[in-house]
């Protein structure tokens, strides 16, 4: 199976479509992200590397001049700056660390208990110096939190933001951001800007639940945009894609397909499609995932229901 | 030896590793708290080479503890590289199993558990997913060592040991193990309530059922059909087991194909080929070759002209 990509390339919008560049960032929460806030911390976190980087490098080469050169002892105050330089090290590091550790908590508290998982995001925010990669992963958990409290568009404020800077070691989240970034556009209807995600997504190394994610991003994107005929391409794939996703975003892909294919006249797919959202998927699950399967009625319902 | 003996004749022939190799693999490869000597060993060395070049008068005392902080970054770099690769191993056990493809996932995992003895959680996750594979294998007995290898180590509230439980349930009622399977769905049952309309309900619910089903309990079964389709929605295209097994029911209970049994035969099929149903449960064969049944069979084609 196929899962890096149905199709390698997405349509634009039509013109009926066309990006609203007036669309204000809402940003309207207790801790509201501002990109600035992020930038200024970044250049802080760079340039304290950069620093200990330098002067590590020039204190080793002095001391092997001297040692070599000037045959100097420890007496040259060299190995007691060093001290003072472990100690700012390991400072550092600790705090990197303590950080660290509690990345993988504030994951499952996200999806357990929000409020306390922001609790502790704004905790490990605050802290300085951080390691570069490790306070763009804090940004990545504060993202996931707003999608899914359903602040679309903090959400995509925010991964636009992390996504402009050097990933370095946390380059595993990028396909992750430019999904929730892709669903939070889609979510605010900002239909271009999900197309630019999207493609986006086409470059970037996805593992396998990403690829599943991605699939069912692109064929919601295709429903919405009115690409029917796309959507419905290599059905049998998609379907058999569907099926590895959990139950609800299943339904909702088989419901976004069933649209599809009954604006396409083809109404035999897409009742068989219908039918099997309904078994998949409760009406609350799929009038939260796809609104739009109110207008399509089950045929043959009374044979599925008792 | 004997691991050794295990893990080869596990690996090299097509058959799968019984309950016996399954469990000297396990013990072999069981986990061990990592040492805090071992972790702040590198910390320790650190220290002493510094105090050692600040108390030599040497000329070679000044490049001393560069070297030791060399070393130092050096062994922490590899120790952080290893522990990647391991992620990114599980990580790929784990897609081959979300794509059915149990009989590679479980040969990388057994491989992969003799790297993760000093890591808990990833531990803890390869044994869970070589339990999952033997289980999906229909290697039932071998699936039971490792679920409760895994059950053992964990606290009996946690929605992950129940889960394991449940699927263990399964396991036994699988291998014919009734009594066993009794005990630990009547354990559950109070648990379970906590986890209403989750995986957790959804798999408690499909045990019990194959349970009533393996006890000729059929009246019982029929007792959960309201309720049934809500029920193991969580599960995805997997409730169409569920489905199936009260199809059975009704067949056996009225001893004739009703409008009952049709109707969730129907629902069975809808989400799953008839084959695959009959695969994991033989007792489905008679159901299958009812012909009034086979007639509501509706095999999917989407390219089949309307």
């Amino acid at each position: 199976m196929n899962l890096n990509g149905v199709q390698d390339q997405l349509p634009p919008p039509t013109t009926g479509q066309q990006r609203d560049h007036s669309e204000p960032v809402a940003v309207q929460f207790c801790q509201p992200f501002v990109p600035q806030v992020l930038r200024q911390q970044m250049m802080l976190d760079s340039t304290l590397w950069w620093l200990f980087r330098g002067t590590l490098i020039a204190m080793a080469c002095l001391a092997a001049f001297e040692a070599v050169y000037l045959q100097a002892t420890p007496e040259s105050g060299l190995s007691l700056l060093f001290l003072v330089f472990a100690i700012g090290w390991a400072v550092y590091g600790l705090i990197t660390a303590r950080v660290a550790r509690q990345l993988p908590q504030i994951t499952e508290l996200i999806a357990v208990d929000p409020q306390q998982a922001e609790a502790m995001l704004a905790t490990a925010l605050r802290r300085w110096p951080l390691q570069r990669s490790v306070r763009l992963m804090l940004y990545h958990r504060l993202a996931i939190l707003r999608c899914r409290s359903e602040r679309f568009a903090e959400t995509a404020t925010i991964c636009q933001a992390v996504l402009i800077y050097p990933l370095g070691q946390a380059r595993v989240i990028k396909g992750h951001l430019l999904l929730m970034l892709t669903e939070s556009r889609l979510y605010c209807r900002d239909l271009w800007g999900a197309w630019q995600a999207l493609s986006s997504l086409h470059h970037c190394k996805l593992n396998v639940t990403e690829s599943l994610q991605r699939t069912s991003l692109q064929t919601r994107y295709e429903v919405e945009t009115g690409y029917d005929a796309m959507a419905l391409e290599q059905l049998e794939q998609k379907i058999a894609m569907a099926e590895l996703m959990p139950a609800p975003q299943c339904a909702a892909m088989h419901a976004m397909l069933a649209t599809a294919a009954r604006r396409r006249e083809q109404t035999h797919i897409a009742d068989w499609l219908q039918q099997r959202a309904w078994l998949l998927g409760t009406a609350e699950q799929l009038d939260r995932l796809w609104p739009r399967h109110h207008g399509d009625k089950i045929v043959n319902a009374d044979e599925l229901s008792a | 030896m004997a691991a050794l003996d295990a893990t080869s004749s596990a690996q090299q022939g097509h058959r799968l590793p019984n309950e016996q190799q399954v469990a000297q693999h396990l013990k072999n490869h069981s986990l061990r708290t990592p040492s805090r000597l071992i972790g702040l060993l590198p910390l320790i060395i650190l220290v002493g080479v510094l105090l050692v070049a600040l108390t030599v008068q040497h000329p070679l005392a000044v490049v001393l503890p560069w070297f030791a902080l060399a070393g130092v970054l050096i062994k922490v770099h590899i120790r952080v590289r290893r522990l990647r690769h391991r992620q990114s191993e599980l990580q790929k056990v784990q897609e081959l199993s979300l794509q059915r493809r149990h009989r590679e996932a479980l040969d990388l995992a057994w491989q992969l558990l003799a790297g993760t003895t000093n890591l808990p959680q990833m531990h803890g996750h390869t044994i869970a997913l070589i339990a999952h594979s033997l289980d999906q294998l229909k290697a039932y007995d071998s699936a039971i060592v490792a679920y409760s290898s895994l059950i053992d180590q964990l606290p009996q509230q946690y929605p992950g040991s129940l889960q394991l439980q449940i699927q263990r349930a399964i396991a036994q009622l699988q291998a014919d193990h009734l009594v066993d399977a009794d005990d630990t769905l009547r354990r559950q049952r109070h648990a379970v309530e906590a986890f209403a309309n989750t995986i957790v309900s959804a798999g408690y619910q499909l045990a019990r059922l194959i349970q009533q089903v393996r006890t000729n309990h059929f009246a019982d079964a029929i007792g959960q059909a309201p309720t049934l389709l809500d029920d193991l929605r969580p599960l995805g295209i997997e409730a169409a087991y569920g489905h199936a097994l009260m199809a059975l029911s009704y067949l056996r209970l009225e001893n004739n194909p009703t409008t009952n049994a049709q109707l969730w035969w129907t629902r069975a099929t809808l989400l799953m080929p008839a084959g695959t149903l009959v695969n994991r449960f033989a007792e489905l064969n008679s159901l299958w070759q009812a012909d009034v049944l086979r007639e509501s069979q509706r095999p999917f084609d989407p390219v089949a002209p309307l």
